[in-house]
């Protein structure tokens, strides 16, 4: 009697785990529906609740996808996945494999926001590219790390580079934007307005 | 010997001078330029000079003031608003409009940010436009202030609305667009253009023109002769409160169109953004795709009820050596630099006429708090934007993705124009993307959306009396949106004129096997204002439409550069 009452809580569990568990086809309709938004809005939870199973979908997406946008968008998105191994050897292969200067540097982005310092010699690898948008972003990468030796080694690709619009955006991607040059002057700014952007995309 | 060390001397001199040129190779620092630069040749006349429309006069008048800062969430009586008079002498016509393109300048050293010139109060001497809640009680705009702070972060008041449906602007956030429409750019200019519609019909979501069905008088066009009086208020953008004595200088330009017939064109300013991508334009396949996709976007503005043209195509090219690379790989926060550039990079003579187009490698969302920053197709410096270069947000700029060499490979080289279907998607999108951001900074909005912040608390659209309206959306709570299948197979709306749902009017739409129904007006997603990506089939190049409604094209028409 216990035995099959057993089996039927065992029923009953399967049951309703399948029912509420997204098939990966699910996943993948769900993912496709919010990435051809002129706006991603979606997010990181969103992302993480698309189970176990999405980064695979989004790499499968990835390689069927002839699309641009799209591409760059599931390279983004796998950036919310950062147990899975899969994705950073994926990205890293794509990252290493394309021409394509944007994909390379969403590549960049996504690995920086979802390894940070872990991938610190991969974006050190970028410093010396010859597309000057690849090393900005491999720097940018290295900056937001706070890492004391990769601080160095921006401070180092600073000096050397001869892009002077380069060195320029890397200063100014730590500069607050609403801080005005006259500090000591100034009141302390105490409120700005909160609103959506997307209606201009 | 004296002259000929001098002509030496003189020799030297111009090889450095050509070194520093732009088209040569820098080193490591600027990408050696190579081609010749593209000019425009789209046959079939959708781009010609004579395009435009010679009824149509320009006047322009200036104005001045000093006035007092307040805090976002500060009370605004009517002591500091700052009263602008506007001289409406002649009679501007069925298409004329006036512009008012507000800027705030001498703003306070020892006050951070800069301020917003909102225009709070247009009336004709007979009819108030705006009809903001004004009368200073019930925690109203002029009680408590046009905004609501909470640990710095401030949303818009809510008893401080548009109190009437007969109004310029439908709502608070209608309204709201015009007055601040980039909220992180410093000194970015308010602009108002009226009237803000003309034509019959319309209710619900969409509701009857406030011009068309009052303001006008019957007579259908701005009241005059007389004066108008502007009241601008003068709104901090990093501050809920600003001590009294802040003041700044407020300038008005009421830009004046006389127009007593449709149609008209539109100049381009196409501006290549950083050596890469303008080197892909100088290349033959560059060119014949720079070529398709003005034909691409021609057509779409020219189509019947639109009637606006495209006049004069100008190339742009913003090298390396002028600062174009650091803008290539664009951000959303460099947004405002960038158009604020226009002014440099654009001829002067353009202003006003030409809408400035930047065509760079891509566009990263990195303001949003959205992990790495998603890429973003296309994006407007400002819903119904300024007819000047040199503001945070002179014009709209649209992602190439490094692809003008490589797109539409099954084109042959040798045609002029790639045909629909030898056209990837991508690059149809590409056309469809500019389109859709011009058509922001005309002033239009998306037909429908679901913008999940608290300016939009529920369903936003675009009030043009004859687009289609759709509120069914997939998905549930916050990721609930409007999309091609819920508008298509769910909606309930029914639209004008024939009062048929979308489902009804489009029977057989199947995407994945290419079948589509473009002309097919009570569905959204055919309109070039939809609001997400759409679908198109390269092999026959059928796709989603790309209308532009009758009423819509009323609107681009009241525009002082459609000329």
């Amino acid at each position: 009697m216990n035995r099959l009452l057993s089996l039927i809580g065992i029923v009953v569990l399967t049951l309703s785990f399948s029912a509420s568990a997204k098939t990966d086809e699910d996943i993948r309709s769900d993912i496709q529906e919010m990435i051809s938004r002129r706006a991603v809005t979606a997010t990181a939870q969103w992302w993480q609740d698309q189970g176990a199973s999405a980064p695979n979908v989004i790499m499968g997406m990835y390689k069927k996808s002839q699309r641009r946008l799209e591409r760059l968008r599931l390279v983004e998105a796998l950036s919310f996945y950062p147990e899975s191994t899969e994705a950073v050897a994926f990205l890293k292969s794509e990252g290493t494999a394309t021409k394509n200067s944007a994909l390379r540097q969403a590549v960049i982005r996504s690995l920086s926001a979802s390894q940070g310092i872990k991938e610190k010699d991969f974006f050190a690898g970028y410093l010396k590219h010859s597309d000057p948008n690849t090393r900005l972003e491999a720097a940018l990468a290295l900056k937001r790390t706070g890492d004391p030796q990769a601080t160095e080694m921006v401070e180092g690709f600073a000096a050397k580079e001869k892009a002077a619009w380069v060195v320029k955006s890397l200063n100014k991607a730590s500069a607050p934007r609403t801080t005005p040059e006259t500090t000591s002057k100034v009141i302390a700014p105490n409120a700005h307005i909160v609103r959506d952007t997307s209606d201009r995309q | 010997m004296m002259k000929q060390t001098i002509i030496g001397i003189l020799v030297v001199f111009s090889i450095f001078l050509s070194g520093c040129s732009s088209d040569a190779p820098a080193g490591l620092s600027c990408n050696a330029l190579s081609g010749t630069p593209w000019t425009p040749s789209v046959p079939g006349g959708l781009v010609a000079s004579t395009n435009h429309d010679s009824s149509v006069t320009l006047s322009t008048e200036t104005k001045t003031a000093t006035g007092t800062i307040i805090g976002l969430s500060q009370a605004a009586p009517s002591t500091v608003e700052i009263p602008i008079d506007i001289t409406m002498d002649a009679d501007l016509g069925a298409y004329g409009s006036v512009t008012l393109v507000a800027e705030v300048s001498n703003y306070p050293d020892d006050l951070a940010g800069s301020a917003f010139p909102m225009l709070v109060s247009l009336s004709d001497g007979t009819d108030e436009y705006i009809k903001m809640a004004r009368t200073g009680s019930g925690g109203d705009c002029a009680a408590s202030g046009y905004y609501t702070c909470s640990s710095g972060s401030c949303v818009a008041n809510s008893n401080c609305t548009v109190t009437s449906t007969t109004s310029a602007y439908i709502d608070r956030a209608h309204w709201e667009q015009h007055q601040a429409p980039n909220i992180t750019a410093t000194n970015a200019p308010s602009t108002n253009m009226f009237p803000t519609c003309n034509w019959a019909g319309g209710s619900g979501l969409n509701p009857a023109c406030a011009f068309t069905s009052t303001f006008f008088g019957g007579t259908g066009k701005l009241r005059h002769p007389g004066t108008y009086q502007a009241r601008y208020v003068l709104i901090s953008d990093s501050y809920a409160s600003v001590t009294a004595g802040h003041t700044a200088t407020l300038t008005v330009r009421a830009i004046r169109k006389t127009d007593t017939t449709s149609g008209g064109a539109v100049d381009i300013n196409l501006i290549f953004v950083g050596n890469k991508t303008i080197n892909d334009s100088r290349t033959d396949v560059g060119q014949r795709n720079m070529n398709t996709l003005v034909s691409n976007l021609a057509t779409m503005f020219a189509q019947t009820g639109t009637d606006v043209k495209i006049g004069s195509v100008n190339p742009i090219e913003w090298q390396c050596a002028n600062g174009g690379d650091s803008f290539s790989s664009l951000k959303t926060s460099q947004l405002s630099d960038m158009f604020a550039a226009s002014s440099s990079v654009a001829s002067a003579a353009s202003e006003g006429k030409a809408l400035n187009v930047f065509l760079v490698s891509t566009i990263t969302d990195d303001q949003g708090a959205i992990g790495s920053g998603f890429t973003i197709l296309g994006f407007d410096g400002a819903i119904g934007g300024p007819p000047t270069n040199g503001t945070a947000v002179s014009g709209v700029t649209v992602a190439t993705f490094d692809a003008l060499s490589t797109y539409n490979p099954s084109c042959p080289a040798s045609t002029a124009i790639c045909p629909l279907n030898q056209q990837d998607a991508d690059f149809h999108e590409l056309g469809v993307a500019i389109a859709h951001e011009l058509g922001h900074f005309f002033g239009m909005n998306h037909l429908s959306e679901l913008a999940p912040d608290v300016s939009h608390p529920s369903y936003s659209n675009d009030i043009i009396a004859d687009t289609p309206v759709c509120t069914a959306t997939a998905g549930s709570g916050s990721s609930a949106q409007i999309t091609i299948s819920s508008c298509l197979n769910t909606d309930s709306n029914l639209q004008p004129p024939l009062n048929r749902t979308c489902n009804t009017a489009c029977t057989s739409y199947n995407s994945s096997s290419g079948v589509y129904c473009p002309t097919i007006t009570e569905c959204q997603f055919n309109h070039v204002m939809w609001w997400t990506s759409k679908n198109f089939t390269p092999s026959s190049g059928a796709g989603d439409g790309n209308l532009f409604s009758t009423d819509s094209g009323i609107l681009i028409n009241f525009n002082s550069i459609v000329q």
